[in-house]
């Protein structure tokens, strides 16, 4: 019989949120961190130490960054749990859900605990 | 007295190679999109590891900062942004299809929300690379 899994709607939301950050945020970040430094695009000190230390002591800076990393990993996990179970994987170990919802909270966990020490 | 019969059943599930979706060009570009999920998510942790060595102090993070340069990381960041646009693109296309909206009686046509959608990413970037080129 079908079981009314409540939960649902919240992975989904977290999902579209993860998708639409990812969209618009994540390939400008990935060109400035990983890319713009070694092709000599962005003077390398933008990135270094003392800068990071000043623009992390903004708690704006540290929203910012907890929605920019913990809301891709919601997506993720929602995509991977899907495309495993399309593949027929249905469990590996643990069940899917847990596996992988459970790997994004503790992702939030883990993105929580690096915003406040630093 | 008739007994109560069991009428649940067990779905019937089609058993299908693991390899299905490397059969129809749809399929796989299905699952190249579902793949992108796994690089950002990757990118998000590295960017994550960076952001707690900034608590381990000056030297750490800069070393850290320099093998970033070295060409292994340069080629996986290259990946993961082709991957990060593949993403974009095909999320943002999607808009058009699932979001209908509504002014008043008019009703927007597609084409313009999935404009919308595609400018709104160009301007939520530029206004990213003003701040990590100007914020202090």
């Amino acid at each position: 019989m079908y079981k009314e899994d409540r939960t649902e709607p919240f992975w989904w939301g977290m999902f579209s949120l993860g998708g639409v950050v990812a969209a618009l945020l994540i390939p400008v970040h990935v060109f400035f961190i990983g890319l713009a430094v070694p092709f000599g695009l962005i003077d390398e000190s933008l990135l270094e130490y003392s800068r990071m230390k000043s623009l992390l002591a903004n708690p704006l800076v540290k929203v910012y960054l907890f929605a920019l990393v913990v809301l891709p990993l919601f997506h993720a996990a929602h995509r991977i749990r899907f495309s495993l179970h399309e593949m027929g994987i249905r469990r590996v170990l643990l069940s899917l859900d847990v596996l992988c919802y459970g790997g994004a909270l503790m992702g939030t966990a883990v993105t929580l605990y690096v915003l406040l020490v630093i | 007295m008739m007994s109560e019969r069991n009428t649940e059943h067990k779905a019937y599930v089609r058993r299908v190679p693991i390899t299905w979706w490397l059969h129809n060009r749809r399929y796989f570009l299905f699952m190249v999109r579902e793949s992108t999920s796994v690089f950002i998510a990757l990118f998000v942790l590295g960017y994550l590891y960076q952001l707690f060595l900034v608590s381990r102090g000056a030297e750490v993070h800069d070393l850290f900062q320099e093998s970033l340069r070295s060409v292994p990381f340069v080629v996986g960041y290259a990946i993961v942004l082709l991957f990060a646009l593949y993403h974009s693109i095909t999320w943002l296309g999607l808009v058009s299809k699932i979001q209908i909206v509504r002014i008043g009686r008019l009703t927007v046509p597609p084409f313009l929300v999935g404009l919308g959608a595609y400018l709104s990413w160009i301007v939520a970037s530029a206004v990213v690379a003003w701040l990590i080129l100007n914020l202090k």
